[in-house]
């Protein structure tokens, strides 16, 4: 229960026997990050001292008899744009280095410590959550654990490279545009962008509140269903957050899917990427035997919208420091921040309206289809410092952006998307996104749970 | 004029990339009182470039004027 590749549950179950401490199980992982980390630089902050303390109240409570949580002595850490009471809210950035510790733990943060989860440190990013690679000018790239010279992805790439290095088993990401998917698949683990408003991100900084969520990844579906159903739900002191009740979807890992009517999504998600990209929906299509296609309508439109909605967004948000210290900002960030400042009002409204159409026109199209399979990237994790362009499909394409092209159309209406990760024989790993209608996570862990069963998708610990 | 404004999938046949100067976006920059040093220029020119041929992707599409935006304001 000490080892890489131990899952959450598994010590969560282990710690409650007390067949190990979660004092052991933290400083083994304490122990792996400082052996490993330094050349993955997938952490920004270890708090050693902090969590091991922590443990020890965790099998304190077990030694006394009390229920001390589903997620026990597992250790978790979180992407540095989220609150951490103690610990400076980075943001990926220089600029927020700046301010005081955190008072408090985010929410989600806070839900997975009641849950008896400990935290072992905070995790890098792409500055202010803008960009798909990590490669972050203030405090370096993280690399990806499949190939050191490989970006993880980003902008929660800390968050995937430590899940899939075997650091952690639980790590918390968000996901604007694909922060969460995008390194899930590039690092080849599972990661879940649950439905807009399912998670409370209280206590999390805001990159483009419109499109914005909170959700977590690990290296089995029961330990994602686990970590989810640990964070979701209602949340007054997030404005968007739903009221809803949550789903329990850890019940849903193993239950049968006949019945549900699956698809995969053609048209803008069978072109734009590179065939390898494109043929990795295949066998998990033969594995759930579907056949059947179905076209989003508008998704490349729908791709565009969201561009211009987080631009604007993000560059509003920060605007007084991009007029007062604009040097301050990571060169990958800081032009687009500023293209975005000087958005017409007029095309962000738009923008906007259209999204509310789009919303409509694929509500429609969820009344005949329960799960779409979509590409999650259009291209296998690329090289750190790679040249600004790429061509892919017979386009010149800006490359960082790209990354984004399936994801993009997708959480820009809020649909809940988990990512599965497939192996490639000699080649990187590659994902494969499971979509549904909102506020259907369940539905995605029944048939994310049935590949894995099939072993189809796997997300081993890369040693 | 920045070079060519490439941005693959939103070059449709539909809508051509919207080119944007550099004196472009010294004009636009100064109606928002947004300094941006001259080494800066090109660069946010193209970014910019970007965001607009995107906009005018999303623009060339007809709404109704019954679609409202889709944020909800719960006073």
């Amino acid at each position: 229960m000490t080892g890489a590749d131990a899952s959450a549950l598994a010590i969560a179950t282990a710690v409650r026997a007390r067949r190990v401490t979660a004092r052991e199980v933290t400083a083994a992982a304490l122990a792996r990050i400082a052996r490993r980390d330094p050349a993955l630089n997938s952490f920004t902050h270890v708090r050693a001292e902090a969590a091991l303390a922590e443990a020890a109240r965790v099998d304190e409570r077990v030694a006394a008899g009390e229920d001390a949580g589903p997620l026990a002595g597992v250790p978790f850490a979180v992407k540095n744009l989220f609150d951490v009471a103690g610990l400076t809210t980075l943001a990926g950035s220089k600029i927020f280095a700046e301010r005081p510790p955190a008072d408090r733990d985010a929410a989600a943060v806070a839900a997975l410590r009641r849950a008896g989860a400990v935290l072992v440190g905070a995790l890098n990013m792409d500055e202010f959550a803008f960009g798909f690679t990590c490669e972050n000018a203030h405090y370096g790239p993280t690399r990806n654990p499949h190939d050191p010279s490989r970006v993880p992805g980003g902008s929660s790439g800390g968050s995937a490279a430590a899940v899939a290095a075997g650091l952690v088993p639980l790590t918390l990401g968000s996901d604007t545009n694909g922060s969460i998917r995008v390194p899930a698949a590039f690092c080849g683990i599972f990661g879940l962008k649950p439905t807009y408003g399912r998670v409370s991100r209280a206590g999390v900084a805001l990159f483009a509140g419109s499109l914005d969520h909170v959700g977590p990844f690990a290296r089995s579906v029961a330990d994602l269903a686990a970590a989810f159903d640990a964070i979701q739900g209602p949340d007054a002191s997030d404005p968007v957050c739903s009221d809803a009740p949550a789903v329990a979807c850890a019940p849903h890992v193993g239950r049968e899917i006949e019945g549900l009517r699956l698809a995969i999504a053609g048209g803008h998600f069978a072109r734009n990427a590179t065939e390898e990209a494109l043929a990795v929906v295949k066998p998990v299509a033969r594995a759930l035997r579907v056949t059947r296609q179905i076209e989003i309508p508008e998704a490349h439109r729908a791709r565009a919208a969201a561009m211009v909605i987080t631009a604007a967004e993000g560059a509003n948000l920060h605007l007084a420091d991009l007029r007062s210290r604009a040097k301050d900002f990571d060169p990958t960030t800081r032009d687009r921040f500023l293209a975005g400042a000087l958005v017409p009002a007029s095309l962000y409204a738009q923008a906007q309206r259209f999204r509310a159409w789009y919303r409509a026109r694929v509500a429609e199209l969820f009344q005949e289809v329960d799960v779409l399979l979509a590409p999650t990237t259009p291209w296998v994790a690329p090289l750190i410092g790679a040249p600004r362009l790429a061509r892919v499909d017979g386009t010149d394409v800006v490359a960082r952006a790209h990354s984004g092209v399936f994801t993009q159309p997708l959480s820009f209406i809020g649909l809940p998307v988990l990512s599965v990760p497939v192996p490639v024989v000699g080649s990187l790993p590659l994902g494969v996104q499971l979509i549904a209608a909102p506020f259907r996570e369940a539905v995605l862990f029944r048939v994310a749970a049935r590949l894995e069963a099939s072993g189809v998708v796997a997300a081993p610990v890369v040693a | 004029m920045t070079d060519a404004v490439r941005v693959g999938y939103l070059d449709s046949n539909v809508v051509g990339p919207v080119r944007i100067s550099e004196a472009d976006v010294e004009r636009l920059a100064g109606v928002v009182a947004l300094p941006i040093s001259p080494d800066e220029l090109p660069a946010v020119a193209v970014a910019l470039g970007v965001l607009l041929t995107a906009a005018r992707l999303v623009g060339e599409f007809p709404l109704s004027d019954d679609v409202e935006a889709a944020p909800v304001f719960r006073p």
